[in-house]
């Protein structure tokens, strides 16, 4: 695991997030109790497609939301996304994890699309496949919400 | 039996005041700024179906001094009914979600939701998912009496209001492009996102 709960919460905290939107996956979803167990406010909702209009009503209320989701539900929530990265143009954030990014000789067409469907959108992303690179995490944050416009964090898993 | 547009949303404009934020989703987006103006109004069109909710649940999680409802329709609600369980689980009790049910796709043409086919009941299903006030009017006069009461009591509230489709010199409006209606929001709202 690249990251664990403590240093995902630890990640978070420093960034001044102050909610975490998600629906987890096998990997991002070990973060749960770590999440729970801290400052910030863990909001669950039931379908990817929620979760970017209800970081975009946090965002319009003052708060800083990191959204969490697999790259299955970042491609099902799409329309979701373009409303508010390019209608209500709001600087959301995303960690995507990207499912089965290391298993390249798999059965699974998930990972052949993470790539295509950031670049569709238009999305400012960087990729984290070890653990020596868990510093672009903060960096790539702080790029993108200096910029004032909406990145993504794609996680290997 | 079920009510014009205009008569059901009556009395969410006579009882809002100036600690409530109303936000407007597809059909409503388009009646309610003919019939009232003010600061903390957000017409959410153009928009991704069934958003409205998740917006207002994030403001209402923001902002617990202020009272925000969400004007949304059944065709919208039926995209994301989960919502309104995310809506309970997060215990956003300044939230009221107001459903206008007229069985139809209206933006589209008027195609029939599904919903209306398996005779959902808002109401019903609001107090299956656990909100604490959850009602469904047909009746204009019924609605007109119980609105303050039902606005006044504890939330996250559903409310269904069974409606007849807009006219269709209603279903026309212009308004500003949605990022400037939005930064004006934050302006309302005295937070710096957009």
């Amino acid at each position: 695991m690249i990251f664990n709960g403590e240093q995902m919460v630890t990640e978070c905290q420093g960034l001044g997030i102050t909610h975490i939107v998600w629906v987890p996956d096998s990997v991002i979803g070990k973060w749960e109790q770590s999440f729970v167990a801290s400052s910030l406010h863990l909001l669950r909702v039931c379908r990817e497609g929620e979760a970017w209009p209800l970081a975009a009503g946090l965002i319009t209320g003052g708060q800083r939301p990191l959204v969490m989701m697999q790259s299955t539900g970042f491609f099902e929530s799409g329309d979701a996304l373009r409303n508010v990265v390019y209608d209500l143009k709001l600087p959301v954030f995303a960690i995507v994890g990207a499912r089965n990014w290391f298993q390249q000789q798999g059965l699974d067409s998930a990972r052949d699309f993470c790539l295509p469907m950031l670049q569709a959108w238009d999305l400012d992303y960087c990729i984290i496949e070890t653990e020596s690179e868990r510093s672009l995490l903060s960096q790539h944050y702080v790029h993108c919400q200096s910029a004032g416009k909406a990145g993504v964090v794609l996680l290997g898993e | 039996m079920s009510m014009p547009v205009r008569v059901a949303l009556q009395p969410l404009m006579e009882r809002r005041d100036d600690s409530t934020l109303v936000i407007t989703h597809q059909g409503s987006a388009r009646v309610w700024p003919s019939m009232a103006q003010h600061a903390l109004d957000f017409h959410y069109n153009p928009s991704t179906m069934g958003g409205a909710i998740p917006f207002g649940l994030g403001i209402a999680l923001s902002r617990p001094d202020l009272h925000i409802i969400v004007v949304t329709g059944d065709g919208s609600l039926a995209m994301n009914l989960g919502s309104l369980v995310t809506v309970v689980a997060a215990q956003a009790s300044n939230l009221t979600v107001v459903v206008l049910d007229n069985g139809i796709y209206e933006v589209t043409g008027g195609q029939t939701v599904a919903t209306r086919v398996a005779r959902v009941d808002y109401g019903l299903l609001g107090k299956s998912i656990g909100f604490p006030t959850a009602s469904s009017f047909k009746d204009c006069q019924l609605w007109s009496e119980a609105a303050a009461g039902v606005l006044a009591s504890t939330g996250p509230r559903l409310i269904s209001l069974v409606v007849e489709p807009a006219l269709p010199s209603d279903m026309h409006v212009e308004l500003e492009a949605i990022s400037y209606r939005l930064a004006e929001l934050a302006k309302a709202l005295k937070t710096e996102c957009a």
